[in-house]
């Protein structure tokens, strides 16, 4: 029953492998090597994450957390952290849903703690790309490309842009 | 009803409004505290295409980044062709370092040109998106390190070799070389030309392309501001025309961007530029892609139909500045049409695979 507890109460471990990490003032972008997508981490999801070290308690960072935003945080909050970066495959292991996300919506926890909560929930967002190209000499469809810049549709897949 | 969409109504106007829409969203982008920006969400939303196709999206994002307007629907894909921008150079600088080195294995030590090398000018390396890596090889080294990157497969298919810059920028590897200096990419020291060498590669590379690319003039007034005491002769050369070309890029830089160009007392053709050249850059930057007048499209004419040929040939019409260029000529008052009809007719041969290629 304890090491069960201590599993559920520790945060899981941070994948770092494949990815390519950018520190913005405000927010931190996260390209995966592998999937080649790109997320973006508001500050409160990306201190989750930097926290993802598998020791850390759930408590742990709900203080932490509490003491960033300066209100009053959730273990909600961190579930909904966890849910999202597990989403985005930047957790280690595979993809799955945490118990505590689900019990919970986002605008229940702002109406429970008032609008300064906002701040502190968690948003990894998807970068998508803008409806127009990006380089001069970009490649079309079925060209080869080893990166993503290089195609006209700003999407390389297995060597080939899409 | 008034309102600045209403500006945009007759595709005439649309083409002149987009492109000097354009130019005032990035007027002074490239600083590291821009200007303030007065306009409207309307604006930004009608010039928000030709921003990210033509690249400048990043700069755009930028401008209004502390205005009232950033949290638009059109300010958001601004940001978001900031934030890949951002990722994206930092994926190009693993390119480069690979190539650079794979290179560097075989003893063959290249320059690095524009992409990376202008954006090491702009306050972050995000600010402008990454194509190819465009590397310069003198002709000794061109063949085999060809040879080398078609070796690597797709790792060296993001290249472009250039073989030597004599044909198209009027300078000497060997000098170049000589003079060159070096940024650190990644954790490799790479070799690129010096700062008025590669202006004026910059300035010529602008021209030539017909000055579609208002990013290529943001990366001209990035580098006129950043550095006080530029050596004009060794920018400029002693042939008359390489000065005109540059003294006028600089002009627009100035003209149609708010480049200071209050250091350089030299360039007095950066003063008094052809009175068509600032509209021509502006129709062209109205477009988020060049204006197809080149190959293939070219010759995509239904001769049959003589009513569609008339507009058919408008669209395909020399733009002057790639016609200038083409027939290397100089930029004055005289009239642009000997050049473009020139141009009209080679591309039409050249279609027909029966005229040399210049460039």
């Amino acid at each position: 029953m304890s090491v069960l507890k201590t599993r559920e109460e520790s945060v899981p471990r941070a994948r770092r492998d494949g990815l390519l990490v950018k520190e913005l003032p405000d927010e931190l972008l996260v390209y995966d090597l592998f999937r080649q997508k790109a997320h973006c981490l508001n500050r409160t999801a990306a201190l989750v994450w930097n926290q993802c070290d598998g020791e850390t308690t759930v408590e742990q960072l709900v203080l932490l957390l509490g003491k960033e935003s300066n209100a009053a945080v959730d273990r909600e909050v961190v579930w909904m952290a966890f849910d999202q970066l597990s989403k985005a495959h930047l957790l280690q292991g595979r993809a799955r849903t945490w118990p505590g996300a689900s019990r919970i919506s986002r605008r229940e926890l702002i109406r429970r703690a008032g609008t300064a909560a906002a701040i502190a929930l968690p948003i990894v967002s998807s970068i998508v790309v803008p409806d127009a190209v990006q380089a001069a000499t970009c490649r079309p469809s079925n060209a080869s490309c080893t990166s993503p810049a290089q195609c006209c549709s700003q999407l390389c897949n297995a060597g080939h842009c899409a | 009803m008034e309102g600045p969409h209403r500006t945009f109504t007759t595709p005439h106007r649309a083409t002149q409004k987009h492109g000097e829409l354009v130019a005032r969203m990035l007027f002074g982008a490239w600083r590291l505290n821009p200007p303030e920006l007065e306009t409207c969400e309307e604006e930004i939303e009608a010039v928000t295409p030709q921003l990210l196709g033509s690249g400048a999206g990043a700069l755009g994002w930028r401008r209004i980044t502390s205005s009232q307007f950033r949290t638009s629907p059109a300010a958001f894909k601004l940001q978001q062709a900031y934030r890949l921008q951002t990722l994206y150079a930092g994926l190009h600088e693993v390119e480069i370092e690979q190539v650079i080195k794979t290179l560097a294995a075989e003893e063959i030590e290249p320059l690095l040109i524009k992409g990376r090398v202008a954006a090491a000018l702009y306050p972050e390396l995000g600010l402008r998106p990454y194509g190819d890596i465009d590397i310069c090889f003198d002709s000794g080294h061109y063949k085999i390190a060809a040879s080398i990157l078609n070796a690597q497969g797709d790792k060296g298919s993001g290249v472009d070799m250039h073989d030597g810059f004599e044909a198209v920028y009027g300078l000497s590897f060997d000098e170049v070389f000589e003079r060159a200096t070096t940024i650190k990419v990644g954790k490799v020291m790479v070799r690129v030309p010096c700062f008025e060498d590669h202006l004026r590669i910059l300035c010529i590379h602008f021209l030539k392309h017909g000055g579609w690319r208002p990013l290529s003039l943001c990366d001209i007034a990035a580098a006129l501001e950043a550095q006080e005491d530029i050596d004009w002769d060794r920018c400029l050369g002693g042939d008359k025309r390489i000065i005109n070309w540059v003294s006028c890029t600089i002009g627009l830089a100035h003209e149609l961007l708010g480049a200071r160009v209050s250091n350089i007392p030299v360039l007095t053709g950066a003063k008094k530029l052809p009175r068509w050249l600032a509209a021509a850059v502006l129709r062209q930057w109205a477009s988020p892609y060049p204006l197809a007048n080149e190959t293939p499209e070219f010759f995509k004419l239904n001769l049959r139909e003589p009513a569609q040929l008339k507009s058919e040939i408008q669209k395909r019409w020399p733009n002057p500045i790639k016609a200038t260029m083409y027939f290397v000529g100089s930029f004055n008052e005289l009239p642009r049409l000997p050049f473009q009809l020139g141009n009209f007719i080679s591309l039409g041969l050249r279609a027909l695979g029966r005229f040399p290629r210049h460039w």
